[in-house]
């Protein structure tokens, strides 16, 4: 008795690595090409995309939140590969067909064969072929009673084992005959037709696998929640229809604290095409709003000059204001499209935001309430996202929002259409298992 | 093989030409990388890494034909630079006297393990001896080669080969691999 030659173990593991392949991402693309698109980066640039393609970290602003969320690890690989001791021994059909010889039938791992079916059954077909040459020689020694029940049972403990990785139908497909000593050509023929109508089947599954899969992740449900701050303006427009003309307006700095605003937002996305997704959510948005104006009406102020040199008149003034707390609550709904993934992912958005008022506390010394005021409004959004692990992804969002059509009964000779722009930051948790 | 049309598209940098040739190597070269990196995720990271140095330093190729070795020695490559940049985490086991295991009837096994199954194992083994026996086993350099590669001595990387061979069969016996025995 001699023992095969162990470089013959070594080269069948080299040419099984050496030809071993496995399908990447399917985002993997845009991140070469958003590479190779790119300047040479920054260090500190390149830490951050590799934080934002981990999956691990978010950014380092949000340090406190990535640690709550990002607990997601792997499993070990070993946890699924422990050996049963208890399993239970699995003859071929074929045993019943040649009574002296002892077929073993061995199930594959499933995890493993789901990937890799084609592969592998073109290998047993190899396989097959390789040992009938053997086979018809007589190298090999017959097992004999004992040993041809002891050795399967050793090995079915691999097949016992992988029974949790689920797919019966895939595991039987995957079986593998190791046929005794005195197999004829027919057996291992049969092997061979057995293993092609196999692999007809395992193909099949495996595409329609494929498919299922990218529509799975094309169709994940997902909800948001973003907050943000914002500086409001506005267009003022005078009424032209009264007698008064508004000589003066005195508003606020651009940067003055009562322009600042503040949202929330959440809601629904869904992902409708691999570049594009639909949001559709409940908003809610808050803002001084503080208008000071001088306007001059019809009323005499005084009359200055003489009959030779003609008459100045001056028409009445009076100062007024507008002063109200804004409180809406609305509706919103648009889409984004995912320009390129470089860094982040980042998507351009476009979307309308329908709000009403129902601050129905007037300001001081204003009659004027927000209640009942209507708002339709167009967004213009840039987001820059990043997963902080398998489901939950963050983004940074700045946005401009301009009103459209406002019905406001502001009691003022003018009427008001606000824009502003701000910046919000968001959750996206993806429903996915 | 690479036409050679698709070859000197990708020197002068065309984009569609890069796209169709990453789509021809991806999942091959993904396989080398995950044969290096410890998880998915890792393997994802080199792959990109490499892709990009590929088209950034495809002109350095001097024929089509040399292309996919190429490649390949650059994915190689940047899964070293990978471990080198984690250097401080990966520790080379002491491997001491490795004992021998029964040379059991490791071929059946293999025949009944799909590829990806028998990468999983690789993925298992400590990183230096999976550095080392990716290296001498499947990519072919020598333990001088190897050595220079990694910056351990040709002893160490012998030693890593040596160990990672050894676990690599304790971890397929494991399994539930026995000797079946055969007449040569």
């Amino acid at each position: 008795m001699k023992n095969l030659p162990e470089n013959n173990f070594w080269n069948e593991i080299k040419d099984r690595l050496d030809h071993y392949a496995e399908e990447p991402d399917d985002d993997s693309w845009d991140k070469i090409a958003g590479g190779l698109n790119s300047a040479p980066r920054p260090r500190i640039l390149a830490w951050l995309e590799r934080r934002a393609s981990s999956t691990q970290v978010g950014l380092p602003g949000f340090v406190v939140l990535v640690a709550l969320v990002a607990g997601d690890q792997p499993a070990p690989l070993w946890s699924g590969f422990v050996a049963n001791a208890e399993h239970e021994e699995v003859y071929s059909a074929r045993e019943d067909a040649t009574s002296s010889d002892k077929t073993i039938a061995l199930t594959v791992p499933k995890e493993a064969a789901v990937s890799q079916q084609e592969h592998n059954t073109s290998r047993q077909v190899k396989s097959a072929r390789e040992r009938t040459v053997p086979q018809k020689a007589g190298a090999y020694t017959r097992f004999d009673e004992t040993a041809s029940v002891k050795a399967p049972a050793a090995v079915q403990a691999i097949a016992h084992d992988t029974t949790d990785f689920g797919n019966e139908i895939l595991a039987k497909n995957q079986v593998v005959s190791l046929v005794g000593v005195s197999a004829v050509d027919t057996v291992a023929q049969e092997d061979i037709d057995k293993d092609k109508k196999e692999k007809k089947v395992v193909v099949n599954a495996s595409t329609k696998k494929e498919a299922e899969k990218k529509m799975a992740q094309l169709h994940i449900p997902m909800v948001y929640f973003q907050a943000g701050p914002s500086l409001a303006y506005h267009k003022i427009t005078p009424s032209t229809n009264d007698d008064v003309t508004i000589t003066e307006l005195k508003e606020s700095g651009i940067f003055a604290s009562d322009r600042v605003g503040f949202s929330l937002e959440a809601g629904f996305q869904y992902r409708v095409a691999p570049l594009l997704e639909v949001y559709g959510g409940l908003s809610y948005y808050q803002q001084q709003q503080h208008i000071r104006y001088t306007m001059a009406h019809g009323a005499s102020g005084g009359v200055v000059g003489n009959p030779d040199d003609g008459y100045v008149f001056t028409p009445a003034t009076s100062q007024h204001e507008v002063k109200y707390t804004m409180r809406n609550a609305g509706v919103s709904a648009g889409m984004f499209y995912r320009v390129k993934t470089h860094l982040l992912e980042h998507k351009l958005g476009v979307g309308l935001l329908y709000q009403q008022g129902f601050q129905s506390a007037a300001g001081e010394g204003s009659a004027y309430t927000n209640k009942g005021s209507k708002y339709l409004q167009y967004q213009l959004l840039y987001r820059m996202e990043a997963g902080l692990n398998d489901h939950m992804r963050l983004y940074f969002q700045p946005g401009y929002t301009h009103a459209f059509h406002v019905d406001e009964k502001l009691n003022a000779p003018f009427t008001i259409k606000p824009y502003r722009a701000g910046i919000s930051v968001g959750i996206v948790y993806l429903f996915k298992k | 093989m690479i036409g050679s049309e698709l070859f000197e598209q990708c020197k002068r940098k065309d984009g569609r030409a890069q796209q169709s040739l990453y789509m021809l190597y991806k999942a091959r070269l993904m396989g080398l990388c995950r044969r290096y990196a410890a998880d998915r995720e890792e393997a994802q990271d080199i792959l990109q890494e490499a892709f990009i140095k590929i088209f950034t330093n495809i002109h350095q190729v001097s024929a089509a034909g040399k292309l996919e070795g190429w490649m390949k020695s650059v994915a190689v490559r940047t899964a070293i630079d990978h471990y080198h940049k984690r250097k401080r985490s990966v520790i080379f086991p002491e491997t001491g006297n490795t004992p021998e295991v029964a040379n059991a009837d490791y071929e059946t096994m293999l025949d009944n393990l799909t590829d990806e199954y028998l990468v999983s194992v690789i993925n298992g083994l400590p990183e230096g001896c999976r550095l080392v026996f990716n290296l001498f086993v499947v990519e072919g350099y020598s333990h001088t080669e190897i050595a220079g590669l990694l910056g351990v001595t040709e002893g160490t990387s012998r030693s890593q080969l040596h160990h990672a061979k050894f676990l690599l069969k304790q971890r397929l016996t494991t399994l539930g691999v026995k000797r079946y025995e055969k007449l040569a």
